[in-house]
């Protein structure tokens, strides 16, 4: 997995997503992964049914945006991309009551871990990666969808307060700051 | 709707009259997944109901918030 970051996107989400397709098949060639059709020609970005971006020719695209401040348009951005199923979710952290998010979208479990606005933040994008990986449309708000443990779920600190989770298979994952 | 439109506004920092029926939360209005968890919890405790997830899911416009105002007669 390749996941492309950028902290002051000035171009549509779609646009950018583009832009890293490109650089990851580029890379992808320098390297000979062979990926199906994807060498041969210029990927192109779809949305399913829920609005959702995939790439056909044996790629998984995932989108996450933010924004510094709340009155921003969201200008952070990560777009993940790998051969296996990706999700991948981005936020920065800040000031909210979690409590009542926590009790209401995570399970008891998960809740014993959650003791401040940062754990919060953690699990948030951690669930949140697991079901865009999972394009399970329902999946998210099911409480019992348990993130702890799982093995596919990888958390970092990247920027300031900014906390980034990816659900990958893949072995690796690569960042390239945008 | 009025106070469902202040909701909305205040926890993403746009003005009133920013929100029209076509807006997409998301495209237009610039929320992000957490930020419409927060609008969906905060008109639960305002109208003291507790959505279903399937609506929960559907909600993409303000129109389709007008919508389930309707069926749970808020």
């Amino acid at each position: 997995m390749i996941v492309f970051v950028s902290k002051n996107l000035n171009k549509s989400s779609l646009e950018f997503a583009e832009d890293c397709l490109e650089q990851y098949c580029y890379i992808a060639r320098q390297s000979r992964i062979s990926i199906e059709n994807v060498l041969s020609k210029r990927p192109k970005i779809y949305k399913d049914e829920n609005g959702r971006p995939y790439v056909c020719g044996g790629l998984y695209l995932s989108i996450s945006h933010t924004s510094a401040n709340l009155s921003d348009k969201h200008n952070i951005i990560a777009v993940a991309i790998s051969p296996n199923p990706a999700g991948v979710d981005i936020e920065v952290c800040r000031s909210i009551d979690w409590t009542k998010i926590s009790q209401r979208y995570f399970n008891a479990a998960e809740q014993k871990d959650i003791n401040s606005s940062r754990d919060f933040f953690k699990f948030w994008t951690r669930k949140e990666a697991l079901y865009k990986a999972s394009r399970d449309q329902k999946s998210f708000y099911v409480p019992k969808i348990n993130t702890l443990g799982n093995a596919d779920l990888r958390t970092y600190d990247i920027f300031e307060n900014v906390i980034l989770s990816v659900c990958t298979k893949d072995e690796s994952v690569y960042f390239c700051s945008c | 709707m009025e106070k469902i439109k202040n909701i909305i506004a205040e926890i993403l920092g746009i003005n009133v009259t920013d929100i029209v029926s076509e807006s997409r939360l998301k495209e237009d209005l610039n929320a992000d997944s957490l930020k419409l968890v927060q609008i969906l919890l905060a008109i639960e405790d305002e109208f003291q109901i507790e959505l279903e997830d399937e609506d929960a899911v559907s909600i993409k416009t303000f129109a389709d918030i007008e919508r389930l105002v309707k069926k749970y007669g808020i």
